[in-house]
């Protein structure tokens, strides 16, 4: 059974502002989905492996040489003195 | 400037005439803005045009034609771009309010690849927010309408693109796919969509959903035309370490190789849910290959009716990390609040809409400390489990074929206020995308009231020749 | 506190690797440049970029891991680490995880094991510069490569943890993968403590503590920690178990976020990177290439060329200064007079000057002239002292230098042994002084010949002619 609170928890968590009304709307519809969710924990998944990549490949790192960007920040608008500035952080 | 409605031809077609200088690039991109002036009035398909900038290319084009040869058949070629890819200098919203004004420094891998091949983008596509949708009802900028019937979705999350090419606004255009975003609304607006297998085209640049299952993929009239795109885009790229290096498919179908395909039939796929219509027309478009290719067989995917679930499960995990970076801090929507955790929540809440705050929720919700083995830790088994379906069915056939959809387009607003309804439009295009495979969708035989009914075709890991051959084979038998 | 309680501690470090680029973009990496301008669509978190791995980083981080005694894991995974902070552009840091590059190593501290839980690569974040009003972020740093490494709670004392740092610190210059300067960010520790009473198993609860940038803050940050806890516990209370903040203005730690409302990090597999694969070839590779470590050059010390074990552990503080006796051992087969005028003379010089022996003036090379015009007594030991110093002031060799003040030792008997003669006529006295039995009074005829002769005859050999012509008479 999710509550509005766990849903109220789980916004916080994922920094997700949602008003009361939204939470309570959302509650009722995100409790149907799970259950129908819960339906792949009735499969016999012992020695299963995860399919953790969708392709079967190794990692190739690369080369540790410099390429600089320029012009990243020209259209961004957060920014004073060449720094991005939030409120304080307390 | 004499009209002529070139969005009509297929870029093979078009780039015969090219060739053969019978044509004005001018004349091209006139053509294409003239039928979007007519039609996206009421589609809706784009969120930005680049008319005036489409106008000077080909013009230079226009100009220095006389001096090329060896013409890449893209070159010159109105494409149409969907807005989660990035273009440089250009807005990339992925028809979100939380990047409504953010403006990409960087090209994506494919658009470069497509840009040294002489295309022209006309405009950037709307879509279903982020990629969260299969209908393209969920966008900031309005929903998308059916070219075919106007009060109908083009399904999504690419309806934009795939609209533009139903109603001619352009030659080729790019969708992304992570569940069945680019066959679902090729299947809906009766055009040609691909989903390549993942690795195949570089990531770089898409602006990310679902890492694990996001593919770029082209959208297109023809399966000729999917394979000229596709052999332009595909590759491995050094920005994208899940890209994979493997020769690249040749840009051309061959109809007749599909007398050796032997084709597997999924019994699961023709359970109930399935729109009588629809199974019509795929049935027999089945009935038409049978007399064309080796054998027909049925087969079984033992695990379908868990890909809704499990496809569910991972997509929102991977989206409510990969959509982590929409903060207010550096870029896109910023609500200023009194504190930083109040910017943060006001920024998101503003600039997400109802479906991505949804999938955000329970996606954290799936990777939450306590329930991560439970959901997300399982879903990533059963996926095995789907992709071992596959594979044993590839043991004994060359490709798989199903409906793209369980129904024809349904109404604008029918199914947005029912989320589960929504997911489970998915039903088909979710297992080959967890599993990682190649699949098309291509108008089969017949239509589905006034509705033309997508076929999906499966293929195995990089076999994108042979879905492709099989659905030119089909496109034959509708001439 | 006494002996009520066992100090448990365990260690947490980062280390900022020395690469060029960054370590999942091509940027560079660089210390004190203009904010905001080492910096790409990449590590910025720009919607549609992808990671991809900077193999530099990778192989220094095998190296650490082999140095440290670890297995190298052949097969390592990257992972997803999510925390809402505006220096962390993505909303999560990519780190290793489930499996990460190197496990169960160890350290040897002053005789003791201290066990290397693990070792993994990860990214680190921007910087944030913070007032009342508003906090600035630079990105310049976000996505340098760093390597973390755990110990078990080994550490039993804030000496201890001390003195595993700075033998952390000692082998990560030896293999020249980080500066390691505490005070540049790179190298950070973040220690945790708990106490239990003498004889229980079950550990206390812990705490952990940031912001220590020097060792001496470490070992300050320990003890506090140790005797709050302590005066805690005696009065009954329990330990909450928290991060703490080290202030070392006031020298006290106060609360940074507690624990139970502590992030859920969400950890997951990183879909944008596939597995690391590190192949027994290549760490065999690796492992021949690690230079003589610490430990390993004071044996050879010791055991081969017979330096003192105090001598040797000076010599061994830096690579440098251990690669500049090597140089000049090269060339003076006199160790032991080698190494002494390194941990006296030398270091000497370079704690006044506040220079490090990379800066040095006086080349191996030249140092070893000179000591071995020392060794072979053509000059004297006051004598070699003076040269020297003029050699850093004057860059001249050791050899011009003697010439031009006429500094060498004579070996001239016949001019010696008349002078003896002379100085011994002049003091008849001392000498009946001497016959009587009080010998010490040599030093008093050595003195004066030397005088007599600028110093320029070996007061051994002076010695040596004094006792044979007083023999004699």
């Amino acid at each position: 059974m999710i509550t509005k609170t766990d849903l109220e928890k789980i916004a916080k968590l994922g920094r997700l502002g949602i008003s009361s009304d939204e939470l309570a709307e959302m509650a009722n519809e995100f409790e149907k989905i799970i259950k129908y969710f819960e339906q792949i924990r009735t499969l016999e998944l012992t020695n299963v492996p995860p399919m953790t990549h969708a392709v079967d490949i190794i990692l190739e790192p690369r080369p540790d040489i410099i390429q600089s960007t320029k012009c990243v920040t020209d259209f961004m608008p957060y920014i004073k003195y060449h720094y991005f500035y939030v409120p304080a952080v307390l | 400037m004499s009209y002529q409605d070139f969005g009509s031809f297929t870029i093979r077609a078009l780039h015969q005439k090219i060739k053969a200088r019978e044509i004005k690039f001018t004349d091209i991109i006139f053509s294409v803005f003239e039928k979007i002036k007519k039609e996206d009035e009421k589609i809706s398909a784009f969120i930005t045009l680049f008319e005036e900038e489409s106008y000077q290319q080909a013009q230079q084009l226009d100009e220095t034609i006389k001096e090329r040869d060896n013409l890449h058949p893209l070159l010159g070629i109105p494409f149409a771009i969907k807005d989660n890819i990035c273009v440089k200098g250009s807005l990339a919203t992925c028809g979100s309010k939380i990047l409504a004004n953010f403006i990409s420094p960087y090209d994506a891998t494919v658009v470069t690849r497509l840009k040294n091949a002489g295309i022209i983008i006309i405009g950037k596509t709307n879509m279903d927010e982020f990629g969260m949708g299969s209908s393209t009802e969920t966008s900031y900028y309005g929903p998308v309408a059916n070219p075919i019937d106007n009060s109908c979705v083009p399904g999504g999350s690419s309806g934009g693109s795939a609209a533009v090419i139903a109603y001619h606004g352009a030659l080729g255009a790019l969708g992304t796919d992570t569940g069945g975003s680019v066959r679902l609304p090729a299947s809906f607006c009766g055009v040609v969509g691909l989903k390549p297998t993942y690795g195949r085209v570089s990531r770089y640049g898409l602006i990310a959903f679902a890492s694990s299952l996001d593919c770029i993929g082209p959208i297109t009239k023809t399966a000729d035309d999917a394979a000229i795109i596709l052999s332009t885009i595909a590759g491995h790229d050094e920005y994208d370490a899940t890209s994979v290096k493997i020769p690249t498919n040749k840009p051309i179908c061959n109809p007749n190789a599909i007398k050796e395909y032997t084709i597997g039939i999924p019994e699961e796929y023709f359970a109930e849910g399935l729109d009588s219509n629809v199974a019509h027309v795929v049935e027999k478009t089945i009935t038409e290959l049978k007399k064309r290719c080796k054998a027909v067989k049925k087969i079984s995917l033992p695990h379908t009716k868990y890909t809704v679930a499990t496809y569910y499960l991972i997509c929102t995990a991977e989206a409510s990390s990969n959509l982590a970076r929409y903060d207010g801090v550096k870029y896109g929507l910023r609500i200023m609040g009194e504190n930083l955790i109040s910017l943060y929540e006001k920024t998101r809440q503003d600039g997400f809409g109802t479906e991505v705050k949804r999938r955000i929720l329970l996606g954290t919700y799936g990777l939450s400390k306590g329930y991560y083995d439970e959901y997300y830790g399982t879903a990533q088994k059963v996926r095995t489990l789907i992709e071992q379906d596959f594979d044993e069915a590839f043991k004994t056939c060359n490709v798989i074929i199903t409906p793209t959809a369980p129904t024809p387009p349904f109404k604008l607003g029918e199914k947005i206020s029912d989320p589960l309804a929504m997911y489970l439009s998915d039903v088909f295009t979710t297992s080959p995308s967890l599993a990682g495979l190649p699949a098309i969708s291509i108008p089969g035989i017949g239509l589905a009231g006034n509705f033309p009914v997508g076929v999906q075709i499966i293929g195995p890991a990089f076999g994108e020749e042979y879905i492709l051959n099989c659905a030119s084979a089909i496109e034959q038998i509708n001439e | 506190m006494s002996n009520k309680y066992e100090v448990i501690i365990g260690v947490e470090i980062h280390v900022q690797l020395k690469t060029k680029s960054k370590m999942f973009c091509s940027c560079a990496v660089e210390f004190g440049a203009n904010p905001n301008t080492n910096v790409c669509p990449i590590c910025m978190g720009l919607p549609g970029t992808l990671p991809t791995v900077n193999d530099k980083a990778i192989e220094l981080a095998v190296k650490v891991g082999l140095a440290l005694n670890c297995t190298i894991v052949e097969h390592s995974t990257f992972a997803r680490k999510h925390y809402f902070y505006p220096d962390l552009p993505k909303g999560y840091q990519i780190t290793q995880y489930k499996e990460p590059l190197a496990v169960n190593g160890f350290v040897e501290v002053a005789g003791t094991k201290i066990l290397i839980r693990r070792l993994h690569v990860e990214e680190d974040s921007g910087k944030s510069i913070h007032s009342d009003k508003e906090s600035l972020v630079d990105f310049n740093r976000c996505g340098v490569p760093l390597i973390e490494v755990v110990t078990e709670p080994d550490i039993r004392s804030p000496e201890q943890a001390v003195q595993y740092l700075h033998t952390l610190r000692q082998i990560l210059h030896y293999l020249d993968v980080s500066d390691c300067d505490m005070e540049k960010g790179h190298f950070r520790c973040e220690p945790n403590i708990s106490l239990r009473p003498i004889g229980q198993i079950k550990f206390g609860v812990r705490t952990e503590l940031k912001n220590l940038n020097s060792l001496r803050n470490v070992r300050e940050g320990l003890e506090y920690e140790i005797n709050r806890q302590a005066t805690i516990l005696d009065e009954g209370g329990k330990v909450v178990q928290e991060t703490l903040y080290w202030d070392e203005q006031t020298k006290t730690a106060g609360t940074m976020r507690g624990k139970e409302e502590s992030e859920d990090y969400r950890y997951f597999l990183e879909p944008d990177l596939p597995v690391l694969v590190i192949s027994k070839e290549r760490i065999t590779t690796l492992f021949k290439t690690l230079p003589l470590l610490p430990q390993q050059r004071k044996n050879v010390l010791v055991e081969k060329f017979e330096i003192p074990n105090n001598i040797a552990e000076i010599i061994i503080e830096s690579k440098e200064f251990a690669d500049y006796f090597d140089a000049v051992m090269k060339y003076c087969p006199n160790y032991k007079l080698v190494a002494n005028w390194l941990v006296t003379e030398v270091r000497s010089i370079l704690n006044e000057k506040a220079i490090t022996i990379k800066d040095f003036s006086i080349s191996p090379n030249q140092l070893a002239n000179l000591l071995n015009m020392l060794n072979e007594n053509k000059i004297t030991g006051p004598v070699a002292k003076d040269i020297f110093v003029e050699m850093m002031n004057c860059r001249k060799s050791a050899q011009e230098i003697a010439e031009a003040t006429g500094l060498f030792l004579i070996e001239d008997d016949i001019l010696l042994s008349k002078i003896v003669d002379e100085v011994l006529n002049e003091n008849p006295d001392i000498v009946t002084k001497y016959k009587t039995g009080k010998t010490a009074v040599i030093g008093f005829l050595v003195g004066a010949v030397l005088r007599k002769t600028q110093g320029k005859f070996a007061p051994d050999k002076v010695s040596e002619m004094i006792l044979k012509h007083i023999a004699g008479k």
